[in-house]
């Protein structure tokens, strides 16, 4: 059963009067709880491919299901509660909320949610456990190191218990041990929680370790899915 | 989200930037406290006012006067409310509209006796006007100023010390306490009992040309000088002779020599001081016995026939038997027709919408303020969203609805408006206080405990919500603005 579908999936932007297609007909399936990898070069469109699988972004021309929901016939406000519920977004900027601590930004998708103050707080020094960041809780993100950052993200994006984990170039702005380091734990998360895990990367080294991986060049998926031996086995 | 987590939330961004969100609350602060001196120097004085008016005046008494003739305030009516107009036709029913019409009326005694007739009524008076020049204590040969009152007009709650007159026409007065102070003695029982004259003026003009005088047998001479010259036989020696003896008996007389002189005659009535009254903002004044009053008051006019059975006067006084009665009194005087009848209470109504106006007109310019502040917290935060921009673009991703972010956004400037208005209440009311303090060191023995700044209680609800609203109407452009973001251009914005 697949978990994402997408059929002749085309975005196009409108700069002027030129037009970009960012994407170009995609036709993806991912099955639950696999942990896939989109590799491709800068401006190939893979961060236009997550923001339509997550709701943030509407397509052009095409279907995507996810889990069985047409996300192109729900409106804005089913669409946010689709990110909210369904959604964990991980960024290469991070994307924490600086004035808050990383307790408090792992707070705040359970805060939109309606949480009580108390629950949430357990929740989120749980969730900062689970990425091996309980020592950190009460630091800002300037105080804290890139992989200190990424993981409160994770933490973050896990807070809601989501089905579909959404990671673009979740390693790019750390060294390669970190993002290794980062990469596993974003495999173990799929392994022992069995949530679907989208990387999109050009990081070689990332995608090896997804149980499949696909290519996309200039908005078009070139290759099928590739079985990769999976590190993520391991 | 949770409302409280969304005022949390408000909290602390307003506390990321301290500065710019107290600048920004300073113009609501400033529109608030404005508002609150304001209003409540205005409802003070109008207290303050109304106190020191019931203090020295007969509230049970009602004035009726004649609807024709004359009429002050429909004068100036008439004359503000048709500047840059075409003249108006002169009506009969309307003469005491015009100016040149003008025209002293006398109240008719078969009117003062309908008023006698009507129930609730305990007494009815003429209506006296005093115009004092001094009084003088006896052995001292400086005069005070002074204003006189019948006492009709006081009323027995005025009496502070002593006690009243033995009769309607006796050579007696009560006198403000502050004549303790003019006259150079230690307390008010050195005022009891010691003799005052009183010096009344007779009206400069009035006296002239006015109802009681000229003097019809001045007049009257005049016109029979003329009609001698005008004879058929003007130039007889008789004719010229009799016109020469009426002008020299003209000359000689009485009203002719008053003509000429400038000064107003003067009359002194003394008077034995009998009881004090205390004394308030008026503290000049001087009450009278009735009769007593009557007699100063025929000077004004210099006319004896006034005030008697022969000429009632402009108006009369109504004294009430039960002051619970009185607008109905005033409604039973009106059906006798052709009366204006004024209660003290009108003329409280009066003077409480002078200052309400008045507080009206200065409020405007808190609202100044206020305007100024809107524009202030609109471009604060339009300012702010462009500055979290990307935190829009994250609190979306994480799943915040539209309705989310622009509820974040105008409770902010909600929150700006109500603890501006919160601010600006606080420091009012401690102004008021403070001025208070001031005012009561300063005017310690006309003010007593009297508070001029009077801020109402209702004032500061009001004003809470007002400024709220302000604020949250101020911000629903920059919410709607912020909720409107594209949260892929947001995340992407550097
Ligand atoms: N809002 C936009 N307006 C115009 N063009 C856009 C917009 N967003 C993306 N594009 C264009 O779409 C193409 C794909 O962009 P996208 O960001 O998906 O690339 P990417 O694969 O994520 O690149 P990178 O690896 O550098 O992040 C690019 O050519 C980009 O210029
Ligand atoms: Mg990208």
């Amino acid at each position: 059963m697949a978990s994402i579908e997408t059929r002749d999936l085309t975005r196009v932007f409108r700069v002027g009067k030129t037009e970009v297609r960012a994407l170009d007909g995609v036709n993806l399936d991912i099955e639950k709880g696999d942990f896939a990898a989109v590799v491709g070069p800068s401006g190939s469109g893979k961060s236009t491919l997550l923001a339509l699988l997550g709701g943030l972004d509407t397509a052009s021309s095409g279907t995507i299901i996810v889990n069985n929901r047409r996300l192109d016939q729900l409106s804005s406000h089913e669409l946010a509660a689709y990110r909210l519920s369904s959604v964990g977004f991980i960024f290469q900027d991070f994307f924490l909320l600086g004035h808050l601590t990383a307790l408090e930004n792992v707070e705040v998708p359970l805060k939109l949610a309606g949480v009580d103050k108390r629950s949430r707080r357990a929740r989120a020094s749980e969730l900062l456990e689970t990425v091996g960041l309980s020592g950190r809780s009460h630091h800002k993100p300037r105080e804290m190191s890139g992989g200190e950052r990424q993981r409160t993200a994770m933490a973050r994006a896990l807070a809601n218990r989501p089905t579909l984990v959404l990671a673009d170039e979740p390693t790019g702005n750390l060294d390669s041990v970190t993002g290794k380091e980062i990469t596993e734990t974003l495999s173990r998360l799929n392994r022992e929680r069995g949530i679907t895990l989208l990387v999109v990367t050009h990081n070689l080294a990332v995608a090896k370790m997804a149980r499949h991986s696909y290519r996309l060049v200039d908005g078009r998926l070139t290759a099928d899915a590739e079985q990769n031996s999976g590190e993520a086995a391991k | 989200m949770r409302f409280r987590d969304i005022t949390r939330d408000v909290r602390l961004n307003l506390f990321r930037r301290k500065l710019r969100t107290g600048l920004t609350m300073a113009g609501i602060i400033i529109g608030a406290l404005a508002v609150v001196t304001i209003v409540a120097l205005g409802n003070g004085l109008s207290a303050f006012i109304d106190q020191q008016v019931r203090s020295v005046a007969n509230p049970n008494i009602i004035e009726a006067w004649p609807t024709t003739g004359f009429n002050p305030s429909r004068i100036a009516q008439g004359i503000f409310s048709n500047l840059g107009r075409a003249p108006r036709e002169i009506k009969k029913e309307k003469q005491g509209e015009f100016i040149g019409t003008l025209k002293i009326n006398m109240l008719d005694f078969d009117t003062v006796e309908k008023i006698k007739e009507v129930k609730g009524v305990a007494q009815v008076k003429p209506l006296v006007f005093i115009l004092p020049r001094s009084v003088q204590l006896e052995g001292d040969k400086r005069e005070f100023e002074t204003v006189i009152l019948p006492w009709i007009q006081g009323g027995p709650h005025v009496l502070w010390k002593g006690r009243t007159f033995s009769s309607e026409n006796a050579a007696e007065c009560i006198v403000s306490e502050a004549y303790v102070e003019s006259f150079g003695l230690k307390s008010h029982k050195e005022l009891i009992g010691k003799q005052v004259t009183l010096r009344v003026n007779e009206h400069p003009v009035l006296s002239l040309t006015g109802q009681g005088q000229l003097d019809p047998k001045l007049v009257q001479q005049l016109l029979d000088i003329g009609r001698a010259l005008n004879s058929p036989d003007s130039d007889t020696p008789v004719a010229i002779a009799e016109a020469f003896r009426l002008t020299m008996e003209l000359i000689a007389s009485d009203g002719f020599a008053r003509l000429g002189s400038q000064e107003p005659e003067l009359s002194e009535f003394p008077a034995t001081i009998v009881g004090v009254a205390k004394k308030g903002l008026l503290a000049n004044l001087i009450y009278v016995p009735d009769e007593y009053g009557a007699e100063m008051g025929r000077v004004l006019f210099r006319n004896l026939d006034l005030y008697t059975e022969k000429a009632y006067g402009i108006g009369a006084i109504v004294q009430i038997g039960d002051p619970e009665k009185i607008s109905q009194v005033k409604r039973d005087i009106e059906k006798i027709g052709k009366l204006r009848v004024v209660t003290f209470e009108d003329y409280m109504g009066a003077i409480h919408k002078v200052f309400w106006t008045m507080q009206q007109i200065l409020v405007i310019f808190g609202f100044i303020a206020f305007v100024v502040a809107a524009f202030s917290i609109v471009n604060t935060l339009l300012m702010a969203v462009f500055e979290r921009k990307r935190e829009i673009g994250v609190l979306k991703a994480l799943g915040a609805t539209s309705g989310t972010i622009r509820m974040l956004f105008a409770i902010e400037a909600a929150a700006i408006g109500f603890w501006g208005g919160v601010a600006g209440a606080v420091i009012g009311w401690l102004v008021c206080f403070l001025g208070n303090v001031i005012a009561k060191a300063k005017w310690a023995t006309i003010l007593g405990d009297t508070d001029i700044f009077l801020p109402p209680t209702w004032l500061f609800p009001v004003l809470l919500v007002f400024t709220t609203i302000l604020g949250l109407l101020a911000g629903l452009y920059p919410a709607v603005r912020a909720a409107r973001l594209d949260p892929m251009e947001a995340l992407r914005y550097e």
